[in-house]
């Protein structure tokens, strides 16, 4: 490993070095500090910059990955390597609300099925307010502890084409697409408590 | 539907509709009235405005876990192979760029941006002015560092030199704009002096022996920086002589490169010298100036037919706007090294 690998390794940069240095070949990224400080940044940031764009753009996956990314190249243009994690975010979180405005104010969605303005404000607002935790470990622990069928419902929604792959698991379990979906509701909140009840 | 509330270990209670209608928002199945209803909720309830982020943080961590994003590597290895005077050379240099991957979606984003996308990027900036108004409606208030003014390659340590070669490379990156001189080489200074002398910074300088160095100037976001009214920039590093002696000038300027083809026409608003007595480092620095009104000035124009030389041949030209250069001279050919060069804005930003 070069001398500025060496470097980063002694400086407590981000939590998430730990999760991703196991096995997980983030060491491949090489002696480029700021590509690997930056890459470790933009994974810590996307859930909540994700979560925090979804006030904007709801369930609209794509726009918000476009606005994550986009918001990301932003942050690299304006990121000199100094900046911490929080201000890293936060010019993220900006940049990013930015781009999730201008998506709106471009591609004109139906109105009917957008929260208003005030709303989303708040609900970002409040999203923000959250707590930033190390929840993604507890998370998939849980995870591993669900029946193969739970598991395969998140699968569905998660890893394929959410609604294609859903309306096929249910067809498949010869349930209703609702059904289905209840049930991701019900195991969200499974999820939720387990992370809150084992911290 | 029932009303019922639900606890949540730590969580205000929310009712099972506030439930049902968040995780259909999340989910994109909403109907319109639904829509309607959630947006009532929200409004009116902070328990489930609360909630519903809370569970949007959910769902990303879900994804997060679920459908990661792929990240990769790719190396770019520069070789750069010379022959000069019958010996032949070969320098490398290793760039990184990552690609940040959502296999979901098949959208990904290149570190550094792509030429394309930097320029459409460079457009967006000018948006960005608006970011820091936002940052203060929102009541973040990052401190956004500004783009800096620095030299690129300043130590020249950019470009590593073949270790089995000779000790030095006539490619220097980012100094060479528009000309490579056989008279202006990077060395390695430990080889080069068999242990006698060292770079000021790192381990290689610049030697010349005539010739000269041109940069333009960008900021560290790629921007080009232009000539203003009033610019004052400040130029220094260090320099020695190569063998002690006799002693020599070098000139550092300020140029604006009009055109590079058919003819190279150049403009320079200001040029300092520097003396240089010794042959071990020595620190310098020069300040370097641009008319506090009109930015029309003369070019000079440097081309193969004695005839072209005559500056009269080309107009006024105004630099206001153009990307500035900084070059650095040696005319006396008495060798020297440069190393650490730095550039500061004092006043005109």
């Amino acid at each position: 490993m070069g001398e500025l690998s060496d470097q980063f390794q002694s400086r407590d940069v981000s939590p998430t070095l730990g999760r991703y240095a196991e096995g997980s070949g983030i060491d491949e990224l090489g002696e480029n500090d700021k590509v690997r400080r930056y890459t470790e940044y933009y994974l810590e940031t996307r859930p909540r910059l994700k979560a925090y764009l979804s006030s904007f753009l709801g369930a609209n996956e794509s726009a918000i990955e476009d606005c994550i990314q986009e918001a990301g190249l932003v942050v690299w243009n304006k990121w000199d390597g100094e900046w911490d994690l929080d201000a890293f975010q936060k010019f993220s979180f900006v940049t990013g609300r930015f781009k999730a405005l201008s998506w709106l104010k471009k591609h004109k969605p139906a109105k009917q099925l957008m929260l208003s303005p005030t709303v989303m404000e708040s609900l970002a607002e409040k999203s923000l307010e959250l707590q930033r935790d190390e929840r993604l470990d507890k998370l998939k622990q849980c995870m591993e502890q669900l029946k193969p069928e739970h598991r395969q419902i998140l699968e569905a929604r998660y890893e394929d084409q959410s609604s294609k792959a859903v309306n096929a698991l249910a067809k498949a379990m010869g349930r209703s697409v609702d059904a289905v979906y209840k049930q991701l509701e019900r195991l969200r909140t499974v999820l939720r408590d387990c992370v809150s009840k084992n911290p | 539907m029932s009303d019922e509330l639900i606890e949540n270990d730590g969580e205000l209670p929310v009712t099972a509709e506030v439930r049902e209608l968040v995780d259909k928002f999340i989910d994109g199945r909403l109907s319109v009235d639904e829509n309607k209803r959630l947006e009532n909720l929200l409004e009116s309830d902070s328990r489930a405005l609360a909630y519903c982020a809370e569970r949007m943080r959910l769902h990303a961590e879900m994804e997060a876990v679920l459908s990661p994003v792929r990240v990769e590597l790719t190396q770019k290895r520069r070789m750069v192979v010379e022959t000069k005077k019958g010996e032949s050379t070969v320098s490398r240099a290793v760039s990184h760029v990552v690609k940040v991957e959502n296999p979901r979606f098949g959208k990904s984003m290149e570190l550094p941006p792509s030429a394309a996308k930097s320029k459409r990027l460079w457009l967006f900036g000018l948006a960005i002015v608006f970011l820091g108004t936002l940052a203060l409606l929102f009541k973040l208030q990052p401190e956004v560092p500004e783009a800096k003014l620095q030299f690129r390659n300043a130590s020249f340590e950019d470009l590593k030199i073949n270790g089995n070669g000779a000790p030095f490379i006539y490619t220097i990156l980012d100094w060479q704009d528009y000309f490579q001189s056989s008279k202006v080489r990077v060395c390695d200074m430990k080889r080069a002096s068999n242990g006698v002398k060292q770079a000021y910074d790192g381990e290689y300088a610049v030697l010349m022996a005539g010739g000269f160095l041109t940069q333009r100037l960008a900021y560290t976001d790629g921007s080009p920086f232009v000539a203003r009214q009033g610019l004052r920039l400040k130029v220094s590093g260090w320099v020695m002589l190569e063998s002690a002696g006799e002693s020599t000038e070098f000139s550092v300027a300020s140029r604006v490169v009009v055109s590079a083809y058919p003819s190279m026409v150049q403009v320079q608003p200001d040029v300092q010298s520097v003396r240089v007595t010794d042959a071990t480092w020595q620190p310098f620095e020069v300040v370097l100036m641009l008319p506090k009104e009109d930015l029309m000035m003369d070019p000079t124009i440097f081309q193969r037919s004695a005839v072209e030389k005559q500056p009269s041949i080309v107009d006024e030209v105004d630099i206001s706007g153009l990307q500035l250069a900084i070059s650095i001279d040696n005319k006396t050919k008495v060798p020297l090294f440069l190393d650490q060069l730095k550039i500061e804005v004092l006043d005109g930003e």
